[in-house]
């Protein structure tokens, strides 16, 4: 684990903004450091402490964590964690799903969500988009991916949701 | 010590010891060491409280209080800052949206000790030496403003993915996770404003949440404390001259407590000093916080133990814990 590279922040700020124009601000705020850990398919992220960066980086042995997770970079774009849903608010984000409230427990179930429990959609969310999943007073979810369903609406396919946490026994 | 202390158990003692469902031996040394021990088997057969921590690195305190009060939850202040007791829930507290949000976590008052007897501070660098599964590695980061550092250690890996879950969930943004034995910190360059060290032991003080460990053998003590010396001896390498370690344990076993305070005393370059009064000048349950013991089967023991503390689940209304708080002397 190591701090980005200039390159690597310019690349990462990108992929961010492609999830909305502010995004970057509010993920990666004054003062925190932005971690990498390299892997065969990307480079994981990592929002951390100026101190904790410092310290991961000059440890003796390899260090898999330290910080916040925030996803993945792979091929540039950028593969958001929970915990980054976490972070943004729901108008920062250019692709987001409002659902409402009677499907929420569904949702954090890690359930499917029908056309009818979408309250709004981002204009800019297009089918086939990953998306931040929120509930009606803005609390995060988690994400999901909006696909057609049979009659030409669009659901919200599951792909990670805060109940995780306690899946995972957390 | 090496060998655990051995009291007999009278025949009486025995049979209480099977209807109770407990190691006899286990009984005959409480009966030895602390007053009232019908009394502190009484309390461990009744269910703990349920405590919650609010999160402020998740959002506002107040916020968090108010939502979980219109889901219907009952809560009551604690002694300490963001801690409420649970008095009544709609859904498991473990389970709401508020809790997978790391709006607050989940964590025994007695344990929440640990942390304000520490006092760690925004910037500075601190060892966790066994951290899982994260609630006061959360507390401290609550405390330092998720700034400077604290190396996490957790020798498990699967509690460790436990403990990086936990912190993700809160939000945590200042600690280094280590999958591996917390006496390897002292091979981390630099050294340590503060540590931690909540040992591992055999539990006597949770037997409220885990019946199992009624059940325990002499031989675990021994166990338990050659790895808890090892530890300590590791964490006070790793500080810095003046620094300070908090040494604690969630049983009541001397050999576990006392004795390695004793020893660490005897054989390392700290000095015991008494608790900070946020913590000391508690009274949980209506009463003061136990003194350690000083005298132990025979064995006397530095004096200065005094100023260690005991939480007992008949005295205090909590689990039982230990908490001692050292000072590396100054070159």
């Amino acid at each position: 684990m190591r701090r980005a590279s200039p390159a690597e922040l310019a690349e990462v700020r990108e992929a961010f903004e492609a999830w909305g124009p502010r995004l970057a601000a509010r993920l990666f705020p004054r003062g925190t450091t932005l971690l990498v850990r390299p892997s065969h398919d990307g480079l994981g992220l990592f929002l951390a402490s100026q101190r904790a960066a410092d310290e991961a980086e000059g440890c003796p042995w390899p260090v898999e964590y330290a910080g916040l997770p925030l996803g993945h970079l792979i091929e540039g774009e950028w593969r958001p964690s929970l915990e980054a849903a976490q972070l943004v608010p729901p108008r920062a984000a250019d692709r987001s799903v409002v659902v409402i409230e009677e499907v929420v427990g569904r949702f954090l179930y890690g359930r499917g969500i029908e056309a009818e429990g979408i309250r709004r959609a981002s204009p800019e969310a297009e089918t086939g988009d990953v998306v931040f999943v929120f509930a009606p007073n803005g609390d995060a979810l988690g994400l999901g991916r909006l696909v057609p369903d049979k009659r030409g609406r669009r659901r919200l396919d599951p792909i990670v949701d805060l109940g995780w946490y306690l899946r995972e026994g957390g | 010590m090496d060998e655990p202390i051995r009291v007999p158990p009278t025949p009486s003692m025995r049979r209480y010891a099977e209807q109770k469902g407990y190691s006899p031996e286990i009984l005959a040394r409480w009966n030895r060491f602390y007053d009232d021990v019908l009394g502190l088997v009484a309390a461990q057969e009744r269910p703990p409280d349920t405590w919650i921590r609010m999160n402020p690195l998740a959002g506002d305190p107040d916020e968090t209080l108010d939502r979980l009060e219109r889901k219907g939850f009952r809560l009551t202040a604690g002694p300490l800052a963001q801690a409420w007791r649970v008095d009544e829930a709609p859904l498991s507290p473990g389970a709401s949206h508020e809790y997978l949000l790391g709006r607050y976590q989940l964590q025994d008052l007695s344990t929440q000790l640990a942390v304000p007897a520490l006092e760690p501070a925004p910037g500075e660098r601190v060892l966790d030496l066994a951290a899982a599964p994260g609630g006061k590695t959360i507390q401290m980061a609550q405390a330092m403003d998720n700034e400077g550092v604290i190396h996490a250690f957790e020798i498990d890996p699967d509690r460790a993915q436990g403990l990086r879950s936990n912190l993700a969930r809160c939000g945590v943004q200042n600690v280094v996770v280590h999958v591996r034995d917390g006496a390897g910190a002292v091979e981390l360059p630099g050294t340590a404003d503060r540590v931690l060290l909540d040992a591992p032991c055999t539990g006597e003080g949770v037997i409220r949440r885990d019946p199992t460990r009624k059940k325990g053998y002499l031989e675990e003590y021994a166990a338990c404390a050659r790895q808890q010396s090892a530890l300590l001896r590791a964490g006070v390498e790793a500080l810095r001259p003046g620094g300070v370690l908090v040494y604690a344990t969630c049983t009541l076993a001397p050999e576990e407590n006392e004795f390695q305070v004793n020893r660490a005393l005897r054989d390392l370059p700290v000095r015991l000093e008494a608790l900070p009064e946020a913590v000391s000048g508690l009274r949980l349950g209506g009463a003061d916080l136990t003194p350690g013991l000083v005298d132990v089967d025979g064995h006397k023991l530095d004096p200065t133990l005094e100023q260690t503390a005991h939480t007992l689940p008949h005295r205090h209304g909590c689990l039982g814990f230990y908490l001692a708080r050292l000072r590396k002397e100054d070159d």
